[in-house]
């Protein structure tokens, strides 16, 4: 309890960073924030369990096309729950299947879905709506979407420290160390991985359906960019998957590095963040978390 | 149970009662591991059934044995590294050992168990940097707190000194004597085994040639035949 009280300030200045600054910056604090929820939502599940999965833009794609289907006809703030139900419905009925297979076989198969998710949508809408994308109108305004992914980071943040205390984060954890040994002691591996990945798959899906808002114009190839699970994954492994501030600092220094490179090098900041990046991985195998001192070890010691 | 072409265990039956603590010996390959596997669930037998009470286990998954009572260490210590020792002994009681549904006890179990096993004071440590001898320790207390009434071994003694295996043997008598907890151990140290188990199965080359009485199987010339024949 004490530990998040003592967040407090830097919250409540979040929240009120729409009445306090210009378009630009609310513009850029919600790209960051949008990276903190994703990564942190795909650390809850993939930390742990060492199940590296690419699905975060299947499930971000999921949740913007809610927003795209059911914007007018519901309120906003429903949809971002459909989102999360649809992504972690896929989730589950998906993980029935993929969460049988491990390592690299997994990942590859979870990118798999990505492609298949944009797909789908992409033969749904030109086969029954007729369309290639949409047109949003009346999109929330950007403070209401800022506030929303504010709320979302923040949920994502509470239920990964919730999940890693107790006994679900354990079981992740046994299986990510040895999974058949896990199930030795009483672990059902598949119950629990379904579990994780479809509560991890609900917070990108509630992501994807609240950014819906911010481009007037949707196509499948846009919210399902593999990038964006790419990018997720990178972001913890910046970061370290060890602790959930791994995923946010990871995500705060990413989303900055690259606006600033973006903004100084218009032609090569890809070139260059690339560069960062491995650099990173290379000298920081354990993510830039390794580099703070661990408030228990000093606690003890 | 077969892999391939290959009979790792032919006609092997045999039943545990109560309270019982059964050697099992046999020369490399004889299929010792096999028989735990299958009785774990680790491996399903591609024939033959195990049963557990009335019920038949032989389909049934890993996580199944260790909910009804059927815990196992392993050949190699096969502990959580990166886990406190307290977290690797919890993790039983909270899966297989009904904490998670009761109340959560898991913390106390945890303790009890490191405590009866001899690794008390040491629960924040990183089970990673156990010596390999007191993994195996580590490795039953995990077993113990599944609320086990079967214990299988997979030779808890190898690579320990002769005080360890001593003590070790000690320990493993108190678990069944105070505990009344059903144990079946494996070993390549035949002296030792034989010391503490009343009852013996011989295996060889996936048959099962002995089950009785130890000094019985010690006289039993099929049994010398299968042991000299290789040593001497």
């Amino acid at each position: 309890m004490k530990d998040w009280i003592k967040w407090l300030p830097l919250i409540a200045a979040l929240a009120a960073v729409p009445w306090l600054t210009n378009a630009y910056m609310v513009s850029l604090l919600l790209t960051c924030l949008m990276y903190v929820a994703l990564a942190v939502s795909w650390v809850m599940f993939s930390g742990p369990s060492r199940y590296l999965s690419l699905a975060t833009t299947a499930f971000f794609g999921i949740g913007a096309y809610c927003t795209a289907w059911g914007l007018g006809h519901l309120p906003w703030p429903l949809l971002l729950l459909g989102g999360a139900l649809a992504a972690a419905g896929t989730a589950a009925l998906v993980g029935l299947f993929v969460l049988k297979l491990r390592g690299s076989y997994f990942a590859v198969l979870t990118f798999g879905l990505s492609e298949l998710a944009l797909h789908v949508i992409n033969q749904t809408e030109r086969s029954i709506s007729g369309t290639v994308g949409r047109v949003l109108l009346n999109p929330p305004e950007q403070d209401a979407i800022y506030l929303a992914v504010l709320a979302l980071a923040l949920a994502a943040i509470a239920c990964c420290a919730w999940l890693w205390r107790g006994p679900l984060g354990h079981a992740l954890r046994g299986i990510g160390a040895d999974e058949d040994r896990a199930a030795t002691l009483g672990v059902n591996p598949l119950r629990v991985k379904l579990a994780g990945f479809a509560l991890a798959a609900a917070f990108a899906g509630a992501v994807g359906a609240a950014m819906a808002g911010r481009w007037t114009y949707i196509d499948p190839h846009t919210v399902f960019n593999p990038l964006i699970g790419f990018q997720t994954v990178l972001i913890v492994m910046v970061g370290g998957a060890s602790r959930i501030q791994g995923a946010v600092i990871g995500a705060v220094i990413f989303s900055l590095l690259s606006e600033f490179l973006r903004m100084r090098f218009p032609y090569f900041y890809l070139v260059l963040l690339g560069l960062l990046l491995i650099l990173s991985v290379l000298y920081l195998p354990n993510g830039l978390i390794a580099l703070l001192p661990r408030k228990k070890a000093a606690a003890h010691g | 149970m077969r892999f391939g072409g290959l009979a790792a265990l032919t006609d092997v039956n045999f039943g545990i009662g109560p309270g019982e603590l059964i050697g099992v010996i046999g020369p490399n390959g004889a299929g010792k591991t096999t028989l735990l596997n299958a009785m774990t669930g680790v491996v399903a037998p591609t024939g033959g059934k195990v049963t557990v009470g009335d019920e038949d286990f032989s389909r049934q998954p890993a996580y199944v044995f260790a909910r009804r009572g059927i815990a196992r260490t392993f050949q190699t210590p096969r502990v959580f590294p990166e886990m406190s020792l307290h977290d690797n002994a919890a993790f039983g009681a909270l899966f297989a050992g009904g904490d998670l549904l009761h109340g959560g006890h898991a913390h106390r179990a945890a303790r009890e168990a490191l405590d009866y096993v001899g690794l008390a004071g040491e629960e924040r440590q990183l089970a990673g940097a156990l010596p390999p001898a007191r993994r195996r320790l580590l490795e039953i207390a995990m077993a113990l707190t599944t609320r086990p009434c079967l214990l299988l071994l997979d030779e808890v003694a190898a690579g320990l000194s002769p005080l360890e295996v001593e003590q070790m043997g000690e320990l493993i008598n108190r678990i069944r004597t105070e505990k009344n907890i059903s144990i079946v151990w494996i070993e390549h140290a035949v002296a030792t085994l034989m010391r503490h188990a009343e009852r013996m199965l011989v295996l060889h080359h996936g048959e099962l040639i002995a089950d009785g009485a130890t000094a019985a199987v010690r006289a039993d010339p099929r049994v010398i035949e299968a042991y000299l024949g290789e040593t001497a």
